[in-house]
């Protein structure tokens, strides 16, 4: 579905006193999504990740290479090929909080998609928003009310429901779980699953838990230094190939090495 | 070496009134590393402020806190100031906004060391350098930098190296990892279990990230809505947690489950008093009669 | 506690001047221009209770129209500055690339000029009268705040909701009404209020000077100018107006910092 092709992009920093370095943030990719699986993208901060994830929505264009939604080029469509990948394409944010304008009611928020290419109605805004708080687990009073009313796990739900209103094809999660409590990231999990098999939605879900990888991703690419250094399905995590992906494998702490602990302790103090 | 005996801490700001902790009472033992494991709204972080006696005029603190004998809450200012930094150090969550960012690390150690020693500038540098080594940061170079200049991993490293630098009895860790990634995460880890050995000095981390907890604390508390669920050596709650959600929390992380299996709610009201059920282990429940 | 109560009564001194300066024609006990030599230079009376100046006109009258007059061009400054200011930021902030750096500079040249100085060339090369002190003041004022206007908006360009307004294809024009403009307006609004009270002293500092409103209308900084003369004799002529303008300072600078403190509280 969305085909990406040698793509690579560097930043300039720029100071005052220093010269210019240039950060490669991501070198020669080339990746394909398939419809209807959801593709993780992992890897340490700084790795390139969120940058691919920008290429993908173009808020940022890709030095070398193209990115490809079914035949489409993201970069150079146009007019009413633009206007489809703008329905197409939709993204959920990190940080919940700063992903809504906190002067604005949740029934602006979330229709805020659907008003750019349609006209409509209060009645029918407010009919299609009610539909899509439920379809998120809130209650379509909820419509009413400002965003700080709302704890993270509800504000993340918001962000869900404005992205799915203009049915898209693709989602780019970007570190959608992160800064929740961990069983309000599960919950948010459900909730995705639940809403990529009645919409038929695709997922690219951009993070550094490789726990939240094994419970929710079909594929995962491990990302180094800008690189892809593995890309491979999530059942075959166990074998992976490359130093810095079995690096990421080690880091992952599960809690039942209280044992490998106790055994430290001891050889520290014999 | 530390008590904490049924404290109650409300946050007061204007005229609003937040009870955060209610009726909390635990030990750290001589020497030992305990964790507490609690979601947001918990009141975890407010239990290490309450200790370090910070925000004393924003909260109404009622309790016993007893370290090494001595009564905190009654301390008055001064005498805490010096406990502070000298007895019992505190390191916080997002390392970046820890440091002054237009002051050098090597200031930053100096002003340490000299706020409890009687040291003179070059002899506080002489004891960062030291410091320094310790910790296997061998690039002096570093304490030249400034903040902005260092990536989070190695500001929190820095920031253990400068709590530990005064021989503290009781180090605080408030989520030290949290704002860190996966890699660096077991980095730090690391360097704090490698001072405890070195060091035997008591340790309080406190993370909502159950794995951190699990590879550092012998002994776990799990808090929920500013009350303690259920308390325990580590072995206990990760192996056999008892309280409906001390289970949820662990079941959460356990490897084998699928995503449909796991419970992502919890929905119980935390009530009862705190059991005995085994050997060091307590468990809120309610009292059968 | 304190914040609301300082509000209270920083607001009810303001509404207290406006009062006065809305309805001076029918507040003021005598006409303040009409000239009475056989009155001039009287002490207080009931019927002068603020007694005469030298040409025998009622100085409260006076004083209650240089209420009106200093507010009202205070006022207007107001209004325009906030109107130019919004829409140089918002252009700058929001295109950016060479219209903000050409504005931005624009901007740095004409701060680097002391306000009062500023304010003095363009009157003096424009000559006296309202009009031309109404253009000077508005010239001088709205640089600064274009600039603060262009820092806020340039960093609300990067928060999360205004980029995802962006990848919807969500129209320029109207981010900036919806996301943007919202959030700077009550700020700059706030700003303008608490900077009402340096307006109103320029208006008096260049009044003085002679180079603001012409006679016979009463400004206060004209009537302390025109007391000189009278220092020794009649230092109530000078100090009257002088401690008007004091307290007219004093009311604005509390009431925009109190309304500051309530909307805005620091958080601890």
């Amino acid at each position: 579905m969305i085909t990406i092709e040698q793509v690579s992009k560097c930043y300039t920093k720029k100071t005052l006193f220093k010269k210019a370095s240039i950060v490669q943030a991501v070198r020669n990719i080339s990746l394909t999504i398939q419809e209807g699986r959801c593709f993780a993208l992992v890897g340490p901060s700084g790795s390139g990740k969120s940058t691919l994830g920008k290429m993908i929505l173009g808020i940022e264009k890709p030095d070398t290479g193209s990115i490809y939604f079914h035949e489409t080029n993201i970069h150079q469509a146009k007019g009413e090929e633009r206007r489809f990948l703008q329905h197409a394409l939709q993204v959920v944010f990190q940080d919940c909080h700063s992903a809504v304008n906190p002067r604005m009611k949740v029934r602006d928020i979330i229709a805020e998609p659907m008003r750019v290419h349609q006209q409509l109605t209060k009645q029918q805004i407010e009919k299609q928003v009610g539909e899509l708080l439920e379809m998120v687990g809130l209650n379509r009073e909820d419509m009413h009310k400002y965003p700080h009313q709302f704890s993270g796990g509800q504000l993340q739900r918001i962000t869900i429901a404005r992205a799915i209103c203009t049915k898209p094809k693709l989602i780019v999660l970007d570190e959608s779980i992160n800064s929740l409590d961990v069983l309000v990231q599960i919950s948010i999990l459900k909730l995705l699953k639940k809403l990529q098999q009645e919409l038929n939605l695709t997922y690219f879900f951009i993070t550094h838990d490789l726990h939240a990888v094994k419970l929710f991703a079909d594929d995962v690419a491990l990302m180094h230094q800008g690189e892809i250094a593995e890309c491979i399905q999530v059942t075959e995590l166990a074998n992976v190939q490359h130093e810095a992906s079995k690096a990421l494998l080690a880091a992952q702490l599960p809690i039942d090495c209280v044992h490998n602990y106790l055994r430290d302790v001891k050889e520290h103090v014999s | 070496m530390l008590t904490v005996e049924n404290l109650n801490v409300t946050l007061r700001n204007g005229d609003v009134q937040k009870h955060v902790l209610h009726g909390v009472s635990f030990s750290i033992p001589v020497g030992k590393i305990i964790g507490i494991i609690g979601e947001s709204g918990s009141g975890k972080s407010v239990l290490c402020t309450t200790i370090m006696q910070l925000f004393r005029k924003q909260r109404q603190v009622t309790g016993e806190i007893i370290y090494k004998g001595q009564s905190l809450l009654d301390l008055p200012e001064k005498a805490m100031s010096k406990l502070r930094g000298d007895e019992m150090a505190l390191i916080m969550q997002n390392p970046m906004a820890m440091f002054n960012p237009i002051v050098t690390i090597e200031q930053h150690f100096v002003e340490t060391i000299q706020a409890h020693r009687k040291a003179t500038k070059k002899q506080a540098r002489d004891q960062a350098r030291e410091q320094l080594k310790r910790f296997q940061l061998f690039d002096e170079a570093v304490l030249k930098k400034y903040p902005h200049e260092l990536s989070g991993g190695m500001l929190q490293r820095i920031m253990i190296a400068i709590a530990a630098s005064l021989n503290p009895s009781l180090l605080l860790a408030d989520e030290p990892t949290t704002a860190l990634d996966t890699t660096t995460q077991l980095e730090i880890l690391k360097e704090l279990r490698k001072l405890h050995g070195a060091t035997g000095m008591s340790m309080l981390v406190v993370s909502h990230d159950l794995g951190v907890i699990a590879n550092l604390a012998e002994e776990i508390i799990v808090m929920r809505h500013g009350v303690i669920v259920e308390r325990g050596t580590a072995n206990h709650i990760l192996q056999h947690p008892i309280h409906p959600y001390s289970q949820t929390l662990v079941a959460a992380r356990d490897e084998h489950c699928t995503l449909d299996e796991l419970t992502d709610h919890f929905d119980g009201v935390i009530t009862g008093e705190l059991m005995l059920y085994d050997e060091n282990h307590w468990v809120r429940m309610e009292t059968r009669v | 506690m304190k914040k609301k109560w300082a509000l209270y009564v920083s607001s009810v001194l303001t509404g207290l001047l406006f009062l006065a300066a809305i309805f001076s024609p029918w507040i003021m006990p005598n006409d303040p221009h009409a000239p009475n030599m056989v009155m001039k230079l009287q002490g207080f009376s009931v019927q002068y209770p603020l007694g005469t100046d030298h040409l025998g006109r009622c100085v409260l009258s006076r004083l209650i129209e240089g209420t009106r007059v200093s507010l009202s061009i205070a006022f207007v400054v107001l209004i325009a500055t906030l109107t130019i200011s919004m829409i140089v930021g918002l252009i700058a902030g929001f295109v950016g690339g060479w219209i903000d750096i050409i504005l931005m500079r624009v901007c740095d040249i004409l701060l680097a000029i002391p306000n009062f100085i500023f304010a003095l060339v363009i009157v003096g090369a424009l000559g006296a009268g309202m009009k031309n002190l109404l253009i000077a003041l508005v010239l001088v004022t709205w640089v600064g705040f274009a600039r603060i206007i262009r820092n806020m908006v340039k960093s609300l360009k990067e928060t999360d909701y205004v980029i995802y307004a962006h990848v919807c294809g969500v129209a320029k024009w109207r981010i900036i009404t919806r996301h943007i403009v919202p959030f700077v307006f009550p700020q700059m609004l706030l700003l303008k209020l608490i900077s009402l009270g340096t307006t109103i002293l320029m208006i008096s500092e260049l009044s003085f000077l002679g180079l603001g409103v012409t006679a016979p209308i009463a400004e206060w900084g004209m009537m302390i100018s025109e007391s000189k003369t009278y220092l020794t004799t009649q230092p109530e002529l000078m100090l009257i107006p002088g401690i008007m303008i004091s307290l007219t300072v004093l009311i604005f600078n509390a009431f925009g910092d109190s309304l500051r403190d309530v909307l805005y509280p620091k958080t601890t």
